[in-house]
């Protein structure tokens, strides 16, 4: 028996050993080569919404006010004119349907002249969805769908044309078929949610929800019996769209008996499925190509020859996916990027990122990704068991992140060195890293790609020269005695007080020896007081209900400021003090002329409002502020420490800085780079026109009207960015407090030196831990 | 060799990994470097600790000794009475209650606008010759433990009721029935018989209050966050913040301390099976 366990013992430490010293490994792997790549397609043109592919290679393209544009598969153009909708009384189109031919189906709202004929309409009943059908021979009429299973105007989100000509259309629950001709519309089968997807293979109809894939024999009317593989795909990619395309029998499937392949495009990849198998497979992984990117939602996918793939994204985004066969299978070095939040210019970064480097995977994970409704403080403390387990991000978005604590625990590395030429040469503006610094050290730990900075606007009578926070009381009360109705300020929550406010005082609230200030508090919580009391006395309980329902989210950022939203609020009064960030370059200083759009329509009264209107830098009571948008920081434990300060170059480069706005992100915040900067307010930058749909000859005209920012403002502007010193970084404990206290203090509840003791209370347990 | 299986497990997913909390409670976290017995120190000199020590200590005592005796009381009331089963069921409802519905039900009580201000307003307007009533917010002042007290007991009253009565059942009748006929009296088959006969009941129901103590934590950081009243702030608000703001070494000390703590709890009620 003994024997028999020293035997046993010893072949376990001989496979131990022989696993550890790695036996039969003794040749060089070789890496396997091939995988899918994606480029952008160029489009025809600016603002559609829908792509119909077509089996030859060619696509059809539609949305709002723009024409029904056909690319045929050797990239020739063909517009269709249309311009009739107005006298079809069709107002705005959704819900579009495109047949191989050209016929257009889809669902429009119409317009109303008068609030008499809108309260007729509307008497109706829920009657908002109407229908439209047009031939691919440009006959058209109104589609008065009815059925005997089809309840008026139900809303139809997806309209398909079978090969047969058929067309199917899918509303939350059933999918129908439609009789052009008739209107008579015959409900087909139930479904469990919005059927988002139809493909069609031989006479089966497969359509998809978010729950399930229904097959359907068009030819026999009945519903087949459920495919398990489709159904578990679906039901395991339910958080995002699917789209989908048939490929019929290529040389490539003629070896697997002439079915036809199925293929279904995701966030997590491209999956490719023989009509009828039993398995799907993963041909293209969704991390590695633009079907990963979270900022895009997928609308279509199409098919080519040769293994191409096309699919089109929201934002009217295109790309070829293609099989490179020199690039690795898989890239042999990963950067890890982590924010708590998701984070678009982040992603698009990782992606340029990833071009640049087709070795490297980068692999972007957010710890409150949306779909699993993870709260912010079990999002830190998951990092924060990463942290402790040695599994360190490589590159780290500081944003809504206590960053001095992670700086002062050594998991941020310095970045004084590595930010030294861009400061020595001045690329970057200077006091924007400085006022970065922090803890014992004073290093910088956290560099922001964007600010915002707070801006106030109004009429001159009640906001000029307007300092601090007694400033802006003043400036509230002299608005509310000439206007005793109505709202003085756009808060119609606490919440969006504080939104304004805080981050203009909180780093007045520490002293130099770390204590809070509490004189400084209590003055602020009198400050939110009797702003929130002045704004409150314009308007009862239910008017401010009413408002507030208006708004919907609590949590929503209204403290974007603009000359075009001062000056709507002005017309409809409900604001005369303007208080906000100043999120973007292009609606310029306080859109005072940057508005492309003023040009077009015309506006010209925003130019006489301008004589009327002053604005400046809104102060509180700690410096010049600006509020810090992606902040990245590089871990000091960062597997792949060179890739991380690569990618954080790449950020801080003015093709990044600058790209991410031409793909239309406007409200990211003012970049910290000065070229960057100044070329997005340059009237030069015809990239701008381009991503409006302009052509040159547009943007040329604008020369013509002064609604541009002068050399003055925008210097002003410059200046403003330079002046700005004094970091407010959001997430900080006191700020939570601060927050949670403040709003019994508002409601009655504490008295402003009650609040900034209670604040005080509790900053002292965190104080002494 | 059966035993191996069951050890291995402990060894993985317990020891192992407390001996490596015994290990960072040494080594100042980020840099690894051996600090000896500074954590420990720092525990120790720690205001928060301290506050958070006394609390947690004063909650124990008044929570654990109030739920054993009110459930003890509550089980012998119920023993011999007919509706024992139904009425035994209905204790145990609180414990089913989803921590959610604890907490808003906590809320609806204890705000100052809630239904106890509600009522004792109503009360003071009715009877005159009381000084008028001002209402209190009950989780932001010095109540705060109180209520944080009656709504772990009110939780866990019914659970600890039953294991009295598991342990009320298990002796014999023939001997209380034996001191009936010899003439004892209610309080005599209670300090003689009953008492020295739940002292096995004694030591689970005692541990298992304790636990319950650490285990209603939930509850009380989901009414009142990471920093509530300071009389309701317990070790677990400290650890939970420590984690937060990453200072595992500190966090790995105060750990082993509270371990070697319920050891000893634990050993001296073993060695007190009797009460």
């Amino acid at each position: 028996m003994k024997r028999k366990g020293r035997v046993l013992l010893y072949l376990i430490a001989c496979t131990v050993c022989a696993a550890l010293s790695g036996c039969g490994g003794g040749k060089e792997e070789e890496i396997p080569m091939g995988r899918y790549a994606d480029r952008e397609v160029k489009l025809p043109g600016a603002g559609y919404e829908y792509m119909h592919p077509c089996p030859d290679g060619g696509y059809w393209l539609f949305g709002n006010g723009v024409d029904l544009t056909h690319v045929a598969a050797d990239g020739t153009v063909s517009r269709e004119k249309w311009g009739w909708e107005s006298n079809a009384n069709i107002h705005v189109k959704f819900s579009y349907g495109i047949s191989d031919e050209g016929a257009v189906i889809f669902g429009y709202t119409p317009m109303f002249y008068s609030d008499e004929e809108y309260e007729a309409y509307a008497a109706e009943g829920d009657s908002r969805y109407l229908y439209y059908y047009v031939s691919e021979t440009g006959e058209r009429h109104p589609l008065e769908l009815y059925g005997a299973d089809y309840r008026k105007a139900t809303n139809l989100e997806q309209f398909a044309f079978a090969p047969d000509g058929r067309v199917y259309a899918a509303s939350d629950s059933c999918v129908y078929r439609i009789h052009l001709e008739s209107g008579e519309t015959e409900s087909l089968f139930a479904t469990e949610g919005q059927v988002r997807e139809f493909a069609f293979v031989g006479d089966t109809m497969l359509a998809v929800d978010g729950e399930k894939a229904y097959l359907y024999d068009m030819a026999g009317e009945r519903l087949l019996a459920d495919n398990t593989v489709l159904n578990d795909f679906v039901k395991s990619h339910r958080n995002g769209r699917i789209a989908l395309t048939v490929v019929g029998q290529s040389a490539e499937t003629a070896q697997e008996d002439s079915a036809e392949v199925l293929y279904l495009a995701c966030r997590t990849g491209l999956y490719r499925y023989v009509w009828g198998g039993s398995v799907i497979e993963q041909i293209a992984d969704g991390q590695m190509t633009a079907l990963g990117d979270s900022q895009y939602n997928l609308y279509a996918l199409q098919g080519l020859d040769d293994g191409l793939f096309r699919v089109y994204f929201s934002g009217n985004y295109m790309v070829e996916m293609y099989y490179d066969e020199t690039l690795p299978m898989k890239p042999s070095r990963e950067l890890a990027v982590y924010s708590l939040e998701e984070n678009g210019r982040v992603r698009y970064a990782g992606r340029l990122f990833q071009k640049e480097h087709p070795d490297v995977l980068v692999r972007y994970e957010t710890g409150m990704d949306g779909d699993n409704a993870v709260s912010r403080e079990d999002a830190l403390k998951n990092l924060n068991t990463r942290i402790l387990a040695g599994d360190v991000p490589d590159v780290i978005i500081l944003d809504g992140m206590d960053i001095e604590q992670y700086a002062d625990k050594g998991v941020l590395k310095e970045l004084d060195g590595m930010l030294a030429p861009y400061m020595e040469e001045g690329v970057l503006y200077q006091s924007i890293p400085e006022g970065m610094r922090m803890t014992e050290k004073n290093r910088i730990f956290g560099v922001p790609m964007t600010v915002e900075l707070p801006i106030y606007l109004g009429e001159k009578k009640y906001v000029e020269d307007m300092q601090g926070l007694a400033g802006i009381v003043s400036a509230a009360e002299r608005a509310r005695a000439e206007h005793p109705e109505g709202p003085l300020i756009d808060t119609p929550y606490q919440e969006n007080l504080f939104d304004l406010l805080i981050p203009l005082c909180l780093p007045a609230w520490t002293k130099e020896d770390g204590s809070l200030d509490g004189d400084s508090l209590a003055a602020f919580y009198q400050a939110a007081e009797r702003l929130w009391e002045l704004d409150s006395e314009g308007m009862s309980d239910e008017e401010r209900a009413r408002w507030q329902q208006d708004v919907v989210n609590e949590e929503a950022d209204l403290s974007n400021i603009m000359f075009g939203q001062y000056e709507d609020y002005y017309n409809i009064g409900e604001t005369w003090v303007a208080l906000g960030y100043l999120k973007n370059a292009w609606y310029g200083v306080t859109n005072l002329h940057t508005r492309m759009e003023n040009y077009r329509n015309d506006y010209s009264y925003y130019k006489k409002l301008e004589d009327e209107v002053v604005y400046g830098r809104m102060t509180g009571q700690a410096g010049n502020i600006y509020r810090a948008r992606t902040i990245v920081g590089l871990c000091e434990q960062a597997k792949e420490p060179e890739l991380g300060e690569a990618f954080l170059e790449l950020l801080l480069s003015d093709t990044m800085m600058q790209k991410w706005w031409l793909e239309g992100h406007f409200d990211g915040g003012l970049p910290i780079r000065k070229d960057s900067f100044a070329s997005l307010l340059d009237i030069n930058n015809l990239a701008f026109a381009e991503i409006k749909g302009w052509t040159a000859n547009d943007i040329s005209a604008i020369y013509k009207d002064s609604f541009w920012p002068t050399e003055e403002e925008l210097q002003w502007l410059y200046d403003t960015m330079e002046e700005s010193d004094c970091c407010y970084r959001p997430g900080t404990l006191l700020e939570k407090n601060v927050r949670e206290v403040g709003a019994r203090v508002l409601e009655g509840g504490l008295t402003p030196e009650e609040g900034a003791k209670e604040v005080e209370r509790k900053m002292a347990i965190a104080m002494e831990e | 060799m059966f035993l191996l299986p069951g050890f291995s497990g402990v060894m993985l997913f317990y020891l192992l990994p407390f001996f490596e909390v015994v290990r960072r409670s040494f080594v100042k976290s980020g840099n690894g470097a051996f600090v000896g017995a500074d954590n420990y120190r720092m525990v120790f000199t720690n205001g928060a600790f301290q506050l958070a020590a006394r609390n947690t200590l004063l909650y124990l005592a008044a929570g654990v000794p109030l739920l054993m005796g009110i459930s003890l009381f509550l089980s012998l009331l119920l023993r011999n009475l007919f509706l024992r089963r139904k009425l035994v069921s209905a204790m145990l409802l609180p414990m089913a209650v989803p921590a959610a519905v604890m907490v808003l039900t906590l809320q609806i009580l204890s705000d100052k606008q809630g239904l106890i201000n509600g009522a004792l307003t109503k009360i003071s307007e009715k009877i005159t010759a009381l000084p008028a009533f001002v209402s209190i917010d009950y989780l932001n002042s010095e109540w705060a433990i109180v209520v944080v007290v009656c709504s772990f007991l009110w939780k866990n009253t019914g659970y600890m009721v039953i294991l009295w009565l598991a342990g009320l059942g298990a002796l014999p009748k023939e001997v209380e029935e034996a001191a009936q006929v010899d003439g004892a009296n209610k309080w005599q088959n209670w300090h003689y018989i009953i008492r020295p006969g739940l002292s096995g009941s004694f030591f689970t129901i005692g541990m298992l209050s304790v636990l319950q103590i650490f285990k209603s934590y939930r509850e009380v950081w989901m009414v009142a966050g990471s920093y509530p009243q300071e009389q309701i702030y317990f070790l677990q608000h400290l650890l939970q913040n420590w984690y937060l703001k990453l200072e595992f070494d500190r966090m790995a000390a105060l750990t082993v301390i509270l371990s070697i703590v319920l050891l000893v709890v634990c050993l001296l009620l073993q060695r007190r099976q009797h009460f």
